[in-house]
């Protein structure tokens, strides 16, 4: 017996030095400083300014230099040249459409070492979003700003004209019948809903809710033109035919739809969820937010995550990845996380944080939130396909051919068909 | 005196020091152009021969930039098994390193060194005097202009992508397939379409535009240069910012252009959102920002134009027209030429306005094929694709400036 718990003890005292030594290699034993290069615009400056004090509080050590860089495709186009060049931050957000060709790429560092060496709850952040930010099943950067996509409305006017808002996509008829309001020439005064158009992640889980996949799981062949997608595509076109939606397209698309939105020109809008601090603060009715319409099956309710996400590049020092960590690890921590989520509009990731006293109360100020957050499991990871970003914008702009040309329906998918398969099989 | 000075050359040339210079101009030069090639077979062309060294290399560049510290250790050139007079072949991974990110500033350095040699031989002294002021600015025109334009060629023939321009391989010539025979092609022929509409627009815009201003505020009294300052005024503001600008007048629902239009009666448009209009919505601003500019160009032109000419011809009974036609207009001639090449240039590369107001859209109406190229390196990341295409957009804007030289060489009057 004895000799076992030696053996025992031994072991132990064997693996706690060999985790002592791990977290040991990623420490920070000296005073640096550290690039962060985001896409939060101005008016989040106070917080951000409140989370880094906070921060350099607790990790005198570290300082953190936050940089605004533009866009997510700035971001993107200037990561890339950092990358090119060598001279790259320590830490970086990405929208959530890139990590599969960044993983793909070995821009990021892998985080598996990182999380076992500081115990990492890595878990805390639930199967799909953790699968959204890994690659080749490691983890190459984890979940920041994470949202979906929602459908807004006008409360106010669906109490009042008793308008339900549709479940699934086969509702989507009776709804938009009842939700749109013509001038006595015909045409439109009030649209049903807006399908935000510019980026096709707005509109996309209307197809694959339906099976329709932009990249079958091949890897080599789409479904861009089956019968599924030629159906939804022409019922799409035949509301917006009749005038119950518009497809919003091109550089003032969101600006335009959102002033609609507020001027009651429509009575609903696709968009994204990180948005719903902006709808309320700018309209003067009770705006709604609600699941998109889910598949004809009556049971299929995917959506999937978007946002951004926080990563370290391969190419950084050890020295500045290891205070990166510590930085990553304070900037989506439970009481950060719901800081973010809270003033920004986006969820909160951490499933540790939904049972808190803090989001009840967040939820009662939020109640639209609620709806949202109730189907926070079905968020799903975006395809990992690393060309789907560039075939997913050739759907997108076939699709707007459609919708605002008139293009016919099945040539127009067809040719486009035709060039997805020219591209998968060139990669 | 010519033949005396002649003789002056000849014998510095033939002196002992001169020919120890070139004798060391000629080893060091073959010594940095081989170094140099070495460098760039194994970074750039990754010559498969060499890629066991150049991995060594790139593992000993991650060592180091992980340890934030230079880059350490040696290498074996020729393998662990080479030995020549107990030189084992290695060599520090640092100096393998420096070589290969500088490996053509090292062959070109190597061929300034020869060929100053061989014009140590050839020219006289007096001459080569004036070379050695030349070179400089020849050494950084060759490295900031040719080679780009041959490193694009040689990765138009690669399958390399943005996110992995550490490996690639050759493909011949799958790239310009793509461009003319495959998916490629429908994009690149509207995209040619598209910008060549575009220059064209902005060339009439420029030349006519201008012109006709440049007649309008052709007088030299104080209110007339308060009017040139305002007209020239947009070209100081950039791009970018008036773009942005132009983004909410021309917003097909909350605009003041529509605004402005429906006080008329006018139906507005959605300029920017409308694949029919949205190249015209970015030609709008553009001709805000040239405009004025040609004009100033036109009138520095007119202003040097003697007097003399239009008081001959009014005697002669010319009327305004006329003096235009036959004075004024030929006597342009030279600044339209520059106008029209400048403008032809800078046009067929328009990008910002395009990048900022459209981003090639909608349904890549205006899709110009510089933002094209763009969008192939960093949203698609087909960096190999969007080198074929800048090549023949090379090629293409090359053939067009030469035939206008060539034309203007035989039409314009430079007499003034």
């Amino acid at each position: 017996m004895k000799k076992y718990l030696a053996f025992a003890l031994a072991a132990l005292m064997m693996l706690s030095v060999v985790s002592v030594s791990l977290a040991e290699s990623y420490e920070v034993t000296e005073p640096i400083t550290i690039q962060w290069w985001h896409a939060h615009e101005d008016r989040f400056n106070p917080q951000i300014e409140y989370m880094i004090e906070k921060f350099e509080e607790e990790n005198p050590l570290i300082t953190v230099e936050p940089i605004y860089i533009g866009s997510y495709s700035e971001i993107n186009t200037q990561l890339i040249a950092a990358v090119a060049s060598g001279d790259v931050p320590a830490l970086c957000t990405a929208n959530t459409s890139y990590p599969a060709s960044y993983g793909a790429a070995g821009i990021c560092e892998v985080l598996d070492p990182y999380i076992e060496a500081t115990d990492y709850d890595i878990a805390d952040f639930g199967e799909g979003l953790i699968a959204s930010t890994s690659y080749d099943d490691q983890q190459i950067c984890l979940p920041y700003l994470i949202s979906t996509q929602v459908m807004f409305y006008n409360q106010d006017v669906a109490d009042a004209e008793g308008i339900e808002m549709p479940k699934t996509f086969d509702e989507m008829d009776a709804f938009l019948e009842k939700a749109t309001v013509f001038n006595e020439d015909g045409t439109t005064k009030r649209y049903g809903t807006v399908f935000a158009g510019w980026d096709y992640w707005y509109f996309e889980m209307l197809y694959k809710n339906n099976g329709v996949s932009v990249i079958n799981d091949d890897g080599l062949t789409t479904d861009v033109n089956g019968e599924a997608a030629v159906y939804v595509t022409n019922k799409i076109k035949e509301w917006i035919d009749k005038g119950y939606a518009y497809f919003a397209y091109g550089t003032d698309a969101s600006a335009n739809m959102r002033q609609l939105f507020w001027d009651g020109g429509t009575f609903s809008v696709f968009h994204t969820s990180s948005l719903y601090d902006l709808y309320v603060a700018q309209s003067d009715f009770t705006v709604g937010m609600c699941w998109l319409p889910g598949g004809m099956d009556g049971e299929s309710f995917k959506s999937e995550v978007g946002g951004s996400v926080i990563l370290i590049p391969a190419k950084a020092s050890q020295a500045q990845k290891n205070a990166a960590w510590v930085f990553l690890q304070f900037m989506t921590s439970p009481e950060i996380n719901l800081y973010w989520a809270d003033n920004t509009g986006y969820f909160t990731t951490r499933q540790s944080v939904l049972a808190s006293d803090a989001v009840t109360e967040y939820l009662e100020r939020k109640p639209a939130m609620k709806n949202v957050m109730e189907m926070s499991s079905w968020i799903n990871p975006r395809n990992q396909h690393p060309l789907y970003n560039t075939i997913a914008n050739l759907w997108r702009d076939s699709l707007a051919q459609i919708y605002v040309e008139g293009a016919p329906v099945q040539d127009t998918l067809d040719s486009l068909a035709a060039e997805v398969t020219e591209e998968l099989e060139d990669q | 005196m010519g033949n005396s000075s002649l003789i002056r050359a000849t014998d510095i040339r033939q002196s002992p020091g001169i020919k120890t210079l070139r004798a060391l101009l000629w080893i060091f030069g073959v010594i940095f152009v081989l170094v140099g090639v070495l460098g760039y077979m194994m970074g750039d062309l990754q010559v498969s021969g060499l890629q066991t060294v150049a991995n060594e290399i790139y593992a000993a560049r991650t060592a180091a930039q992980n340890a934030g510290a230079p880059v350490s250790g040696s290498v074996f050139l020729f393998g662990e098994s080479f030995s020549l007079l107990s030189w084992d072949g290695a060599i520090s991974a640092w100096l393998l390193s420096a070589v290969m990110n500088s490996a053509v500033i090292i062959l070109l350095t190597g061929v300034a060194l020869i060929f100053n040699a061989v014009m140590l031989k050839v020219q006289s002294w007096e001459n080569m005097k004036d070379l050695l002021c030349v070179e400089p600015a020849l050494f950084f025109f060759l490295l900031f202009v040719y080679y780009p334009v041959i490193e694009l060629i040689r990765i138009s023939f690669t399958d390399m992508r943005m996110l992995s321009d550490a490996t690639f391989e050759y493909a011949g010539f799958k790239n310009y397939r793509w461009l003319f025979q495959g998916s490629g092609a429908k994009y690149f022929v509207d995209s040619l379409r598209i910008t060549a509409t575009y220059t064209f627009w902005e060339l009439f815009i420029t030349l006519a535009g201008g012109m006709l201003l440049a007649l309008l505020f052709n007088r030299l009294t104080r209110l007339f240069n308060a009017m040139r300052a305002i007209v020239f005024m947009p070209k100081y503001i950039a791009v970018s910012t008036s773009a942005v600008v132009f983004i909410w007048i021309l917003n097909g629902r909350f605009g003041i252009l529509n605004s402005a239009l429906s006080v008329f009666g006018i139906q507005g448009l959605d300029w920017l959102n409308d694949a029919k209009t949205a190249l015209t919505g970015v030609l709008i601003l553009t001709a805000w920002r040239v405009v004025g500019y040609a004009m100033m160009i036109y009138l520095s032109a007119m202003i040097g134009i003697p007097r003399d000419y239009y008081e001959t011809a009014a005697i002669d009974g010319a009327d305004g027209v006329s003096r235009f036609r036959y004075i004024t207009l030929p006597l342009l001639a030279p600044t339209s030429l520059f106008l029209f090449v400048t403008t032809f240039i800078a046009s067929m590369k328009v990008f910002q306005s395009v990048d900022v107001m459209t981003s090639g859209g909608p349904s890549k109406a205006t899709n110009v094929l510089v933002y094209w190229v763009f969008n192939l390196s960093f949203e698609d990341f087909r960096v190999a694709r969007a080198a074929a295409v800048s090549v023949i957009f090379f090629i293409i804007l090359l053939i067009c400036t030469a035939l206008t030289m060539r034309w203007s060489s035989r039409s314009v009057n430079y007499d003034s």
